[in-house]
């Protein structure tokens, strides 16, 4: 039984868009050059002292988010999930591409209404789980209040923009990536987060609102955003999803995340060394945000720093690194009786620091934990 | 880094780059980590470089940190979490006309079970003998042949017509 075509032949005319680039190379030399670490250890030892910000989208007043059962609730998501599975259909992959940060669509899936999508920044393997669900019935999003957020609001009054797009149009700001989410049924509110390069190098970000809504029917969700490549700027991209696909069996819905900017840190611990990576956390920081308790510390890397941070936040099935909540002892966070990672991502981005950000459901809270991976000094 | 053994580098990245970076993609189905992965084979060919003993070809070598480097990979559990059953890695990007837009065979090949890919992709992708398929993946050679015969029954089934003796 041979085939008519050869395989090998014909495996390479369907991969001919995958091939060896001038990017690989150099960052295989550069890997070595710095000691053949791993992508994250390299970044953790490089010198780089930056942190990327990432937006922690907050949308929405949860008057009463007290537990994990009410968190699903907030979340859409029933016990009994019947997974409509979504397929992206006609798919316009690239959401926004600068040359060298790309945001592309990864995966759609759904439980009950809540919709959830993935986006990749194609410079790492990094995911940005976000939940989308069905709001309106005539189609349109609602704007979630806005006047508590300072940016938003000099964006507005100062720039005279009503969306984040037109802002960045405005302003002549270099979009790096944005991701769009919108919020369970019942909550007035949509969004997305972006971060962007200012004029003079910086890395700024924030989160705002986008135009979504359903077209059809429950199962056909049409996502509209701008996208904001340099030479396309204000061109409208939509994404239609529906169809069927599993949902993954560890999900438990990542459902917010990102930002380093989230307004209102307070509260600041002690440095501590976790006693199982070796990592020393600094910067240990809560506040109460309308999502719950925000979390969030710096990383370094220590002399007996072990373990690789790919894993970490990956449904807690790698108990790799430890944190320190709430002043408790340090433990790990899969093997904890006290808490459980359920959902996280790992953002990493050429030439930039990387940021882990991940989800932590605890028995009478949750918390969504962020960590800037910085170099030691 | 020694002037030598980066020409020996450059020259394996040059010669194979691409070839193991398809395999990763078949592999991991997914670009992005393949990407990383192919990254991976190389910085770990440069550091094993002394233990090359040039027993078998440099490409065979290369392809065997590659399967043992998506097998980690697909043992992560960040690969696990994913489920990669819609992802549209290796549609063509946006505004870049596809050249060759049908992937019936990088499809099936990619659905194949885990245990029968990468016997298929060594022994008729990157064309290795069967010993070295063999080695490649430490397992006998009657094992290669086995899972080579049970992925041709599951891939005359999913790309019918693409076999000589069908009509």
């Amino acid at each position: 039984m041979k085939m008519k075509n050869d395989l090998r032949s014909r495996l390479n005319a369907e991969l001919s868009s995958v091939v060896w680039t001038e990017h690989d190379r150099l960052a295989v030399l550069r890997r070595i050059d710095e000691g053949g670490e791993q992508p994250m250890k390299k970044k953790l030892s490089a010198g780089l002292a930056v942190v990327i910000a990432l937006v922690i989208l907050t949308v929405g007043a949860i008057a009463a988010v007290g537990s994990s059962s009410s968190l699903r609730r907030w979340l859409g998501l029933t016990d009994a999930r019947e997974d409509i599975s979504v397929t992206p259909t006609e798919f316009n992959r690239i959401i926004a591409d600068v040359g060298y940060a790309r945001v592309t669509l990864e995966e759609a899936f759904s439980c009950g209404e809540a919709v959830a999508v993935s986006y990749r920044i194609t410079t790492g393997a990094a995911f940005l789980p976000l939940p989308l669900s069905y709001h309106d019935p005539d189609g349109e999003w609602k704007l979630m209040p806005l006047e508590d957020y300072a940016f938003f609001k000099n964006m507005r009054d100062t720039a005279g923009a009503s969306t984040l797009g037109e802002y960045l149009r405005k302003t002549r700001k270099r979009p790096l990536w944005f991701t769009c989410s919108t919020w369970p049924v019942g909550s007035d509110s949509a969004g997305y987060s972006a971060e962007w390069l200012e004029p003079d190098g910086t890395v700024s970000a924030c989160c705002l609102l986008s135009g979504m809504g359903y077209e059809g029917s429950l199962q056909k969700l049409v996502l509209g955003f701008n996208a904001w490549p340099d030479e396309e700027i204000g061109k409208h991209v939509r994404y239609y999803l529906d169809g069927a696909m599993d949902l993954p069996p560890e999900a438990e819905y990542p459902f917010s995340l990102t930002l380093e900017s989230a307004a209102g840190l307070t509260a600041r611990s002690e440095d501590t060394v976790s006693p199982k990576t070796g990592f020393l956390l600094k910067d240990i920081r809560y506040c109460l945000t309308p999502a719950g308790l925000l979390f969030s510390c710096r990383v370094f890397p220590t002399e007996n720093s072990v373990g690789t941070l790919m894993d970490l936040g990956v449904s807690g099935e790698n108990p790799e690194f430890d944190i320190d909540v709430n002043g408790s002892t340090s433990s790990s966070l899969s093997d904890s009786k006290d808490f459980r990672i359920v959902s996280g991502i790992l953002l990493r981005r050429k030439d930039l620091p990387a940021r882990m950000c991940f989800h932590l459901d605890l028995p009478s809270e949750f918390e969504i934990v962020s960590v800037d991976v910085i170099p030691d000094e | 880094m020694d002037t030598q053994a980066t020409d020996r580098l450059e020259k394996w990245m040059d010669a194979y780059g691409t070839d193991v970076k398809r395999f990763c993609m078949l592999q991991l189905r997914d670009h992005g980590l393949a990407e990383d992965a192919v990254q991976d084979v190389f910085v770990k060919a440069w550091k094993a470089r002394d233990t090359f003993r040039g027993e078998c070809s440099e490409k065979t070598w290369l392809i065997r940190i590659a399967v043992n480097t998506c097998r980690d990979y697909q043992r992560s559990g960040w690969f696990r979490f994913m489920d990669r059953s819609t992802t549209p890695d290796g549609q063509p990007e946006q505004g870049v006309e596809d050249p060759f837009p049908d992937r019936t065979v990088s499809e099936a090949v990619a659905a194949l079970p885990d245990s029968l890919r990468p016997v298929v992709l060594l022994r008729y992708y990157e064309q290795l003998t069967l010993h070295e398929t063999a080695l490649a993946l430490r397992i006998s050679d009657a094992t290669v042949k086995r899972r080579l015969k049970k992925a041709g029954r599951q891939l005359h089934c999913m790309l019918e017509g693409w076999y000589e003796d069908e009509k």
